[in-house]
């Protein structure tokens, strides 16, 4: 079961990287970009998973019943709220070039070179 | 004891004042309290240094102190390279923040809350002890950053900058945070000090894959080749006083992220292959230094070729006849960046090179001293142009960049430097002079360098408590030798700054010489500005780096 979900995180990782390299539209792009962050999710809850044991809420069951491992679900939810500003300013970078520039491809936009 | 939170806490707060104050405050009084924020910071960065000289501060949020050599709690440990950079990042902020009060005509009090968010992000960063809490701040530091960099978004220019900075650096986020998840899984720790001492020292392919997440992550940041094509894009459309941050703060905190994670968790285990490990590193440092001096020498436009006004050398060329005070300022700067003597940059090339020759590396003074050179002299070939007026109109060199089309960051025009612009750009060259000609420099920064390396040191003070801490180090004078190279460097650079505006031989050879166009071409087509370009070149440095290390230091 462990060893399946450490596959899909990297499997998202490649496939999210494959999606951001071979993208013609600024958007898909960054959904691409959040692929590649859905893999850490996948990652650290791998991590933290622990056959049959219960979520790491005390209050109804008795203390010293096995839990997962609640450190990486507090990483986790770190990692979504940074995430989501991230995503959010990338989104409207995106839609702020698309209203002077009227283009989307990341390969056509084309404004400053090396 | 209360001042480790302060330097992240009051920015933030007065960030959120500002904020939400948008429209009720008048501009001046945000550029004052920002302003003053940030030279509060600056306060308690000084008080910091003096306190953590022999023992560093180690600080726990909520009293959550480590039971057992276990941390559950986020520390904070500040000492000697920590509070130097918060107080290097509060100087450059404040000086940037007195700038913008001229730079921007349009400013509102946003772009000063963003900057108090990108100090205090910058503070936290230097200031922590634990992994995931350096990724937090990584993260706080680069949303900050990515709006400060398309802060001019009514040009599509800037715009696009910041998405190839945010792409590229959100991609090397996700590295981090992967490498930290490998880690946290093998010691169940995020603690530097526990980690380090978790891992023992035993390498296998997991611990050398989290390393190369984690470090190619930071080199992201660093923008060290092939991680660097996002810097010159952020630089060539970002306004003048966040590039100031970028170069001055941003880029060192990436390698400074490095050398503390390796130093404080991986140390141990790469013990026996340190020898390898360096050779690595040496073969990326050693690929930015030669490609960073080329890129420079080759370009013409100003705030691309300072990686480190927008303006473009020929349309202002002689034009800088009138604000001599600003050229002067200009050349002051090219001098310290040649090395010369007293700025703290002889001091550090001189460290930089007995280290190096301590290790039997005899050629690496000779590159860097290239480096040096070649940098001080496309700044000091920009100088004579526009300030002297020397060179043709017309330009044979095939130079890449310069086809960004820019207004100017300031409407209008100013008659003369107004004081706000050219006092901030003194006072840092001031410092940079001062600090050269401060007493026990180098014997601090050893100190500092031996103290970053302890690693049981480290985490003795962080989770026992204890402080065995090494006693300080005796200066290291340079000799005759050293304060030649430093006068060589100069004046090689105006040499070679001549040579290129005036020599019209040799610039015709350089100019039409078919290396150099197929140089310069190769160089150009690879700075594409294209993001889906950069990320391949992001993902081959990290598997470059991943299968070195997976060969070399098992």
């Amino acid at each position: 079961m462990t060893h399946l979900a450490y596959c899909l995180a990297a499997w998202l990782f490649a496939v999210g990287l494959y999606g951001v390299v071979t993208s013609r539209n600024m958007v898909h792009l960054i959904i691409c970009l959040s692929v590649v962050q859905s893999s850490t999710y996948a990652l650290l809850l791998a991590i933290g998973y622990r056959a049959g044991a219960a979520a790491p809420v005390f209050a109804d069951i008795p203390s010293g019943t096995p839990a997962v491992d609640p450190v990486v679900q507090a990483l986790m939810l770190t990692d979504v709220v940074v995430e989501v500003t991230i995503m959010a300013l990338l989104l409207a970078l995106a839609v702020l070039a698309y209203e002077r520039t009227g283009k989307l491809d990341p390969n056509d936009l084309g404004m400053i070179r090396g | 004891m209360l001042t480790p939170p302060i330097p992240v806490a009051l920015p933030l707060l007065v960030a959120a004042l500002l904020a939400a104050l948008n429209r009720l405050l008048p501009r001046w009084l945000a550029s004052t309290l920002a302003i003053l924020t940030s030279a509060a910071v600056g306060c308690v960065a000084v008080s910091m240094l003096v306190y953590s000289r022999l023992d560093p501060i180690v600080y726990w949020f909520g009293g959550w102190v480590p039971r057992r050599g276990a941390a559950l709690g986020i520390g904070f440990v500040i000492d000697g390279p920590g509070a130097m950079l918060v107080l290097l990042a509060s100087i450059l902020v404040t000086a940037s923040l007195v700038f913008s009060t001229r730079y921007f005509d349009t400013v509102g009090t946003l772009f000063p809350s963003l900057m108090l968010i990108f100090l205090a992000a910058m503070s936290g960063f230097s200031q922590t002890g634990d992994l995931f809490n350096l990724f937090v701040f990584f993260e706080l530091m680069s949303a900050a950053a990515f709006a400060l960099c398309g802060y001019k978004s009514e040009e599509p220019g800037p715009l696009q900058g910041a998405l190839n900075f945010a792409v590229t650096n959100t991609v090397g986020a996700f590295l981090i945070l992967s490498g930290i998840g490998l880690i946290y899984g093998r010691t169940g720790a995020l603690n530097m000090a526990q980690i380090g001492r978790a891992l023992g020292n035993r390498a296998d392919a997991l611990t050398l894959v989290a390393l190369a997440f984690i470090a190619c992550g930071f080199l992201v940041k660093a923008a060290i080749v092939p991680f660097h094509f996002w810097l010159a894009d952020a630089h060539a459309v970002a306004p003048a006083p966040v590039c100031v941050l970028f170069s001055g703060v941003m880029v060192e905190l990436g390698l400074y992220a490095v050398t503390r994670v390796y130093w404080a968790c991986f140390s141990g285990i790469l013990e026996p292959r340190q020898g390898a490990l360096r050779n690595l590193l040496l073969v990326f440092g050693v690929a930015t230094a030669l490609l960073g001096a080329v890129m420079c020498y080759a370009q013409r436009h100003l705030k691309r070729m300072l990686r480190t006004a927008s303006v473009d050398e020929m349309d202002l060329r002689g034009r800088g006849r009138q604000i001599q005070a600003t050229g002067a300022l200009f050349v002051l700067g090219a001098a310290g960046l040649a090395g010369l003597p007293p700025f703290a940059t002889f001091w550090a090339a001189n460290m930089m090179d007995a280290s190096a020759r301590e290790l039997g590396l005899h050629w690496l003074p000779w590159v860097s001293f290239a480096a040096a050179t070649a940098t001080a002299a496309a700044l000091l070939r920009f100088w004579a142009r526009v300030f002297l007026g020397w060179g043709p109109n017309v330009e044979e060199l095939p130079t890449p960049g310069g086809h960004v089309r820019e207004r100017p960051d300031t409407s209008g025009g100013h008659h003369r430097t107004p004081a706000a612009m050219y006092l901030p750009a003194a006072g840092l060259l001031a410092l940079g002079l001062l600090a050269g000609l401060a007493p026990r420099l180098t014997g601090a920064a050893y100190a500092a360098a031996i103290h970053i390396q302890d690693r049981g040191a480290y985490a003795q003070r962080v989770l026992d408590m204890l402080t065995p801490y090494p006693a300080a180090v005796q200066d290291q004078p340079a000799a005759a030798g050293d304060f030649a190279r430093g006068a060589a460097g100069l004046l090689l650079a105006l040499a070679a700054a001549w040579m290129t505006l005036c020599w019209n031989a040799v610039r015709r050879t350089v100019g039409r010489s078919p290396i150099a166009r197929a140089l310069v071409g190769v160089l150009r087509a690879a700075h594409s500005g294209i993001i889906p370009d950069y990320v391949t070149w992001l993902i081959f440095g990290v598997a470059a780096f991943g299968a070195a290390s997976l060969i070399w230091l098992r």
